[in-house]
């Protein structure tokens, strides 16, 4: 395990590269797992610009996480092309970045990034907001609490669709209604996905809103786009209902990125097709 | 040359409908990726749910496809003019994918 920094900044020489230790590198995914603010921004670096444009954070960061390419600068991590970028309010990363470089970076260029961070932030469009507020009681003592960090790692990311998300289950197949349990699906309708789902496990409810106790499982919902495609969302312990699209991050809105209060009335893209609510719970099969 | 692989990125449930270019295609998809002309991007972040663009594996590198803009590296933008590059990839997965998800992407590439 191992991450290099390069701080990109400079035109003419190479950029200031240097490594990262164990520690430094366990506290550095620390920070990362804790911001939860996603935005479809793209950090203002990537425009090329002459002066500070950022840090570039790469390689291997562990077994869990795998390989990693993040570029980091005006508050916002890029964390690759098929992912948001989160949102660091303060430039604490940057701020933890620069440090790290300490005897890489000499007296004047680190004045000229500490300069940089000082400056406030353009506004920044694509802010993805925080569910909350609005949000229903979730009335499953079982529900999942929000906490996409670890679903959206490189390792982790690309081999676990939705139905390995509302499940709660990292199977790393890509997992399919059915697979586990000998009843794979007869049709892209509710009729050929959702006997498939019941077989492994999960059962048919006609809301969200009846409590459950301990060990009575959470909520799900199935939709369909007819003849393409299925999708799952779940609600999560806060009351309201995330999602992973294929092998796209985890995310807490909907096509027009709102909060997700209600997966029958939320914005579906061509998922045009609501089938019902479900209940899943930690002992349903999948793969 | 090697094979270059498409993936239309568009579905949750299943599996994204995957195909290889060999030969004449790959190269020509080489070719029309090389001409087309830097840009400032960034690029117009794809819907979560339906059509999200293609991905073209080239010996290691991974592009992406979408709205006109195509993205070949994390800072190296391209403008595709007409979405002229998407409207081809969309041609070479001749009959791998369904009608109703051919029509979705069709109705996205009509919008320029």
């Amino acid at each position: 395990m191992g991450l290099s920094v390069t701080l990109d900044v400079f035109s003419g020489r190479p950029n200031p590269k240097w490594q990262l230790s164990a520690v430094q590198t366990r506290e550095f995914l620390g920070r990362m797992e804790r911001l939860d603010q996603e935005s479809t921004s793209k950090p203002p670096g990537a425009r090329g610009t002459l002066g500070y444009r950022g840090f570039v954070v790469s390689g291997s960061a562990g077994k869990r996480v795998g390989s990693v390419e993040l570029f980091v600068h005006g508050a916002l991590v890029d964390r690759g092309p098929r992912a948001l970028a989160v949102y660091d309010s303060k430039r604490g990363l940057e701020d933890w970045l620069l440090r790290s470089g300490q005897g890489e970076i000499g007296g004047v260029l680190t004045k000229h990034v500490r300069e940089q961070l000082a400056k406030p932030v353009k506004q920044l469009v694509g802010l993805l907001p925080r569910a909350a507020g609005a949000c229903p009681v979730c009335q499953a003592k079982d529900a999942p609490a929000y906490a996409p960090g670890p679903w959206n790692t490189p390792a982790n990311q690309p081999k676990n669709n939705c139905y390995n998300y509302a499940n709660n289950q990292m199977t790393g197949t890509f997992a399919q209604p059915g697979r586990a349990t000998g009843k794979p699906i007869t049709g892209l309708s509710c009729g050929g996905v959702q006997p498939s789902a019941v077989s492994d496990g999960l059962a048919v409810a006609p809301g969200f809103n009846a409590p459950r106790a301990k060990g009575q499982g959470w909520y799900v919902a199935l939709v369909i786009w007819p003849g393409s495609d299925y999708h799952w969302y779940r609600q999560d312990s806060g009351g309201c209902w995330s999602h992973k699209p294929g092998s796209t991050p985890v995310r807490n809105v909907d096509n027009s990125g709102k909060a997700i209060t209600d997966p029958r009335t939320c914005n579906r893209g061509p998922y045009t097709v609501f089938c019902s609510y479900m209940v899943t719970h930690s002992k349903v099969r999948i793969r | 040359m090697n094979a270059v692989r498409i993936t239309l990125d568009a579905l949750s449930g299943l599996e994204n409908p995957v195909w290889d270019l060999d030969g004449a295609e790959a190269d020509e998809l080489r070719v029309r990726i090389k001409g087309l002309a830097a840009c400032a991007g960034p690029p117009v972040p794809p819907p979560d749910l339906g059509y999200r663009g293609f991905v073209c594996e080239l010996a290691g590198a991974r592009v992406r496809v979408f709205r006109g803009l195509v993205e070949r590296g994390p800072r190296d933008y391209a403008a595709d003019p007409g979405r002229e590059l998407e409207l081809w990839l969309l041609g070479t997965a001749g009959a791998r994918l369904s009608a109703g998800l051919y029509a979705v992407v069709r109705s996205d590439l009509a919008k320029n």
